[in-house]
């Protein structure tokens, strides 16, 4: 951890992080503390979430922009059900699709929106780094902590669940 | 077919409304814990002092590998222990303190007394305490003088003599002269 907070070396970079920090832990906190149901459990995802943003600081252009708040619940998100898996003692793969991670209502007439809030937590983070935030697999392996192999595996199988949803709304 | 762009807009749509409920959640500020403020902090001055912490990692490193070679070292060779205490105990030169342990021996008190008494006196009076003495003589017009020993193993006692209407004389005891 300490060895990638080192390639934090611009001002403006290590000021950036306090910003987010002040702007947007409420927001993370919520986010972890829906999946987690503990405020102390909460607390660490969204600590663990801010130790990956300052891996990652150089991938945040503006912290303002919507695009940034969405990376971040995506971030805290993937750490929350990483905790949440910790203390379940959860570490196979297939477990995977279970159901953990936000959701939300959805009003509006797209029904791949619908289908992409469907998903369980793990494929949408891994849709939302590569199709919303545009990073390659390699970047969104290193932002959820995970090889590059198993994040492709991810995306593939993230989008083999999207077509059954799809097909299931009649889209396909 | 799901195209590319099409994930690109709904994947937007998706995080954008997750965004959202969560916002609308939002309702007090939580109040952090101490415990999580406190890394936080650490975290952030991680990041804003990079150069320092990498020197106190540094410096951490070079210490843990110093302290287990030398333990090591004064481990496994008796010479290395030898001069390494006695460079302690050239540090504390002029301070060197021995502790014995075990049983106290129980010395016998030595009691002293005066080889000469002058004519006409006599002994009035005797203080024996643990490591004081203390013998008054007398003679009978009401003149007396006092011999006062101490027993004790340290040099630490303070002898102070009132200065007025004392008389000083030289003397000798056992063939060397005394203080007065």
């Amino acid at each position: 951890m300490l060895i990638c907070l080192q390639m934090i070396d611009t001002p403006e970079q290590r000021t950036k992080l306090e910003y987010l920090y002040d702007k947007y832990r409420n927001l993370m906190f919520c986010a972890a503390r829906k999946i987690l149901n503990d405020n102390s459990d909460a607390e660490d995802a969204v600590q663990q979430a801010f130790v990956k943003i300052a891996e990652n600081m150089e991938k945040i252009q503006d912290p303002d922009c919507p695009k940034t708040r969405c990376l971040l619940v995506t971030i805290v998100e993937n750490k929350a059900i990483d905790q949440y898996r910790r203390k379940q003692k959860i570490h196979k793969v297939e477990y995977i699709e279970e159901n953990i991670g936000l959701s939300a209502e959805y009003h509006g007439e797209d029904v791949l929106t619908k289908c992409i809030l469907k998903l369980p937590g793990r494929y949408r983070e891994i849709i939302s780094l590569k199709y919303h935030q545009g990073y390659s697999t390699k970047e969104a392996a290193k932002i959820m902590g995970i090889s590059e192999s198993n994040a492709s595996k991810l995306d593939q199988r993230a989008k083999k669940k999207l077509k059954e949803f799809c097909r299931k709304e009649g889209i396909l | 077919m799901i195209t590319d762009e099409m994930l690109q807009k709904a994947a937007q749509a998706a995080d954008e409304a997750l965004t959202e409920s969560i916002s609308s959640m939002e309702e007090d500020a939580h109040e952090f814990s101490e415990k999580f403020e406190k890394k936080m902090k650490k975290l952030i001055w991680k990041t804003k002092h990079p150069v320092i912490n990498q020197v106190r990692k540094a410096a951490a490193c070079i210490l843990m590998v110093l302290l287990a070679g030398g333990s090591t070292v004064l481990a496994f060779s008796s010479e290395a222990r030898n001069a390494f205490m006695g460079w302690i105990r050239e540090q504390n030169e002029s301070y060197v303190r021995y502790h014995f342990t075990g049983e106290e021996v129980e010395k016998e008190k030595k009691r002293y007394q005066l080889g000469y008494i002058p004519d006409g006196y006599q002994e009035i009076e005797r203080y024996e305490l643990e490591s004081e003495n203390w013998i008054s003589y007398s003679d009978k017009e009401g003149r007396y003088f006092h011999f006062l020993y101490m027993d004790s193993s340290s040099d630490d006692h303070l002898f102070i003599m009132q200065q007025e209407q004392l008389k000083k004389e030289s003397a000798t005891v056992a063939g060397k002269t005394a203080d007065f």
